[in-house]
């Protein structure tokens, strides 16, 4: 890594610990993020990609969820190590994090302009006024209109989309945001609103320097944002690489099948069915030790259901994990356009 | 082509009840004055933005409630002046698909019994002739009869999604309205679905309307697609013609915020600033869309542009393309 890394977290295996058994929801995950880079985390529903992003925040709830091993490294600190209290502080100021449901988590009694205006004053000692008018100006930024009259409006007289700017806006208020981690920011909007989103995080990325941790399922929103991409299957990284790497060039059986059952895909233009990835995401209480993409890949062998492969570095920054490597790649590009 | 459906004048208005004390009722245009045909073995692709009225044109096209005026002519004959009897031996036909058919299902009735039912309460046949139904549906849309006897939350997503189309089958409708039918399935699976309903189709000879906010999926599956905005129609064309020609400038700006999955082109892409979509009550005068135009003339602001055929097929309502 020639550039300046924020975070990396090192072999993260976390479990919950629930009535039918021990779900292993991330295993010997490894990931980082550089100074002012997007790094997109994708994959199924229920891969793990939420865990991941809640064992940066310290969001995880211990019991059921147990963080087994691994670290996290922040600034040369190792968060794992730090009291709640100590993350508590790192994440009103350099840590923040928006979620896929805005509605969730701002207050519906208050008003937003004092909601946004209470993070200022709880983690930069400020008062009420000058809060006030730091917020009217995060609205501004946010691109609310009339952002002096809508620091006024409760959550319920926002649009999604304006409630989703909001919750932008309260994750800027941290003096220099570092990393900011957003979990499904535009799932449950439109797509007219979605890209007012997107270009709103990409332009104040600019602005303010951040790294973007972005959870997503979609591969457009992927294609549109990403510097570089994990792509992740039933709790384990199964590719890394620059979204160019992973578009133009992708590796593992997994990563082939999603960009393939993509209908945007160019080679359907003319055809009228997909080729789809058969069978199901597996029941993770009954994963073993091997590839957990085995039960539904093209190019299993036996060796996939002992073990779980080690890394294949196909390029710099590109690799993937799969027993079969040499002769997917061979293999797989034929198949994909 | 023969015709299958033809809606005329369709409208669905919903009466809401202001929660301020003025007490007056306002009106909220749902579906205002929609007219369109539908030719057998079409499948007619209808998207826009939440809350612009789809799921109430599907609805109120199979008669699912009330429509407050206009006329849906299934196979020439208007659907609301049926008796129920009538009715009753027309739902065969006719079918939706929801997005998550068994989050308004009982989740203690096994899947048998809710594949069986639509079965039962049309006397399909004898309890040997349904078992013998039933296995075989679920055979078709690549469930094993095996698992007849287990419940909805023992499958996946994607297999409850197959069932809820399995449901709809089961008296071997010729038509199905599917509302967001794979929008809530992970990509992969979602593919396998989208095959599902192309093979059903062209094994059963039937008509879709497709119903989705996901634009790449109903520019796959579809033949022909409606674009609406707030409760009404503002283009319709073939698939092929609205991907070469959109004409109205909100088909434009819909399809331009769609992501790309290809990352060599998010620098060259046409960005187009919209505001947020305004209240479906009081919509703005004239076009509705007006407000959100970058196009917006005097006439725009005052009078509702008529839908008109401006190519063969094509249809577009905007006054850019005509004169008043
Ligand atoms: N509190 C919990 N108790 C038990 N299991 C949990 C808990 N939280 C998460 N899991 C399990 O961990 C796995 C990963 O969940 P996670 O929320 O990270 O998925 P995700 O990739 O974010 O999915 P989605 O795209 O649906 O948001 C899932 O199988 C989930 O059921
Ligand atoms: N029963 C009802 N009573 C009052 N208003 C309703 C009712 N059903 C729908 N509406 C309103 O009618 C309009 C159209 O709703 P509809 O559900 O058809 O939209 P849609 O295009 O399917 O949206 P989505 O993409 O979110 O599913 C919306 O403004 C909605 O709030
Ligand atoms: S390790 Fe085996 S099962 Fe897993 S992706 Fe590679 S070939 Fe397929
Ligand atoms: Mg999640
Ligand atoms: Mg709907």
């Amino acid at each position: 890594m020639s550039e300046e890394t924020l975070l990396s977290m090192e072999n993260i295996n976390v479990h919950f610990n629930t009535r039918r058994g021990v779900v292993k929801a991330v295993r010997d995950l490894s990931l980082y993020i550089n100074k002012g880079e997007t790094l997109a985390l994708v994959g199924e529903s229920g891969c793990g990609k939420s865990v991941t992003a809640h064992t940066i925040n310290q969001l995880i709830p211990m019991p059921p969820g147990v963080i087994e091993s691994g670290s996290v490294i922040f600034q040369g600190r190792d968060l794992l190590q730090c009291t709640q209290r100590e993350v508590q502080d790192l994440r009103g100021t350099q840590i923040s994090m928006i979620f896929q449901e805005p509605m969730t988590s701002l207050n519906p009694v208050f008003k937003i302009g004092d909601q946004l205006a209470d993070v200022f004053m709880a983690h930069q000692d400020m008062k009420k006024k000058e809060a006030l008018a730091k917020a009217v100006e995060l609205l501004k930024l946010v691109k609310i209109p009339s952002p002096e009259k809508r620091a006024y409006d409760y959550p319920h007289q926002l649009s999604g989309g304006m409630r989703q700017r909001v919750m932008i806006a309260m994750a800027l208020a941290s003096p220099d945001s570092g990393l900011m981690i957003a979990d499904e920011p535009t799932t449950a909007l439109d797509v007219t609103i979605q890209a007012q989103i997107l270009d709103l995080l990409n332009d104040l990325k600019d602005k303010v320097n951040m790294s973007l941790l972005l959870i997503t399922h979609d591969m457009g929103v992927v294609a549109e944002m990403a510097d570089r991409v994990v792509v992740m299957y039933a709790g384990r990284k199964v590719e890394e690489g620059t979204v160019y790497q992973i578009f133009d060039n992708p590796s593992h059986p997994y990563t082939l099948g999603l960009l393939n059952s993509l209908p945007s895909n160019d080679k359907y233009k003319n055809s009228t069915r997909l080729e789809a990835i058969p069978g199901n995401v597996p029941d993770l209480l009954s994963l073993g030790e091997g590839c957990p993409f085995a039960n539904r890949c093209n190019w299993s062998s036996d060796v996939c259901n002992k073990s779980f492969p080690g890394k294949t570095e196909l390029a710099e920054g590109h690799s993937i994990w799969c027993h079969n490597a040499t002769k997917v790649i061979a293999e797989g590009t034929k198949t994909n356009g | 082509m023969d015709k299958l459906l033809e809606v005329k004048n369709l409208k669905k208005y919903y009466h809401i009840s202001s929660n301020n004390m003025s007490s007056q009722n306002a009106v909220l245009k749902a579906v205002d004055d929609v007219s369109f045909d539908l030719g057998k073995g079409e499948i007619l692709g209808i998207v826009g933005e939440s809350g612009c009225g789809k799921s109430t044109l599907g609805k109120t096209i199979l008669r699912l409630h009330d429509k407050t005026d206009g006329q849906v002519l299934y196979h020439g004959d208007d659907l609301f002046e049926m008796k129920h009897q009538e009715m009753t031996a027309l739902r065969k036909q006719m079918q939706m698909v929801f997005q998550d058919p068994f989050s308004s299902l009982n989740p203690r009735k096994k899947i048998s019994s809710l594949i069986d039912q639509p079965l039962r309460i049309h006397n399909y046949g004898t309890p040997a002739e349904i078992v013998e139904k039933v296995e075989s549906i679920m055979e078709e849309v690549g469930i094993n009869p095996h698992y007849k006897k287990r419940f909805p939350h023992q499958f996946s997503g994607g297999q409850r999604q197959r069932i809820g189309i399995a449901r709809a089958l089961a008296l071997n409708p010729e038509f199905v309205v599917c509302d967001e039918a794979v929008s809530a399935l992970d990509v992969s699976v979602q593919a396998q679905i989208l095959n599902l309903l192309l093979d059903l189709r062209e094994k059963h000879d039937l008509t879709y309307i497709f119903i989705a906010h996901d634009l790449a999926v109903v520019e796959f599956i579809s033949t022909r697609i409606i674009v609406m905005y707030l409760g009404k129609i503002v283009e319709v064309a073939s698939k092929e013609d609205l991907k070469k020609n959109r004409l109205h400038p909100y088909t434009k700006a819909l399809f331009s915020a769609f992501p790309m999955t290809d990352p060599h082109q998010r620098d060259k892409k046409e960005k187009i600033v919209m505001g947020d979509v305004p209240s479906p009550i009081n919509p703005p005068s004239g076009c509705h869309f007006h407000p959100r135009c970058p196009f917006a003339k005097d006439i725009c602001r005052q009078e509702y542009p008529p839908l008109k055929e401006l190519e063969s097929g094509h249809f577009a309502a905007c006054w850019l393309h005509q004169e008043s």
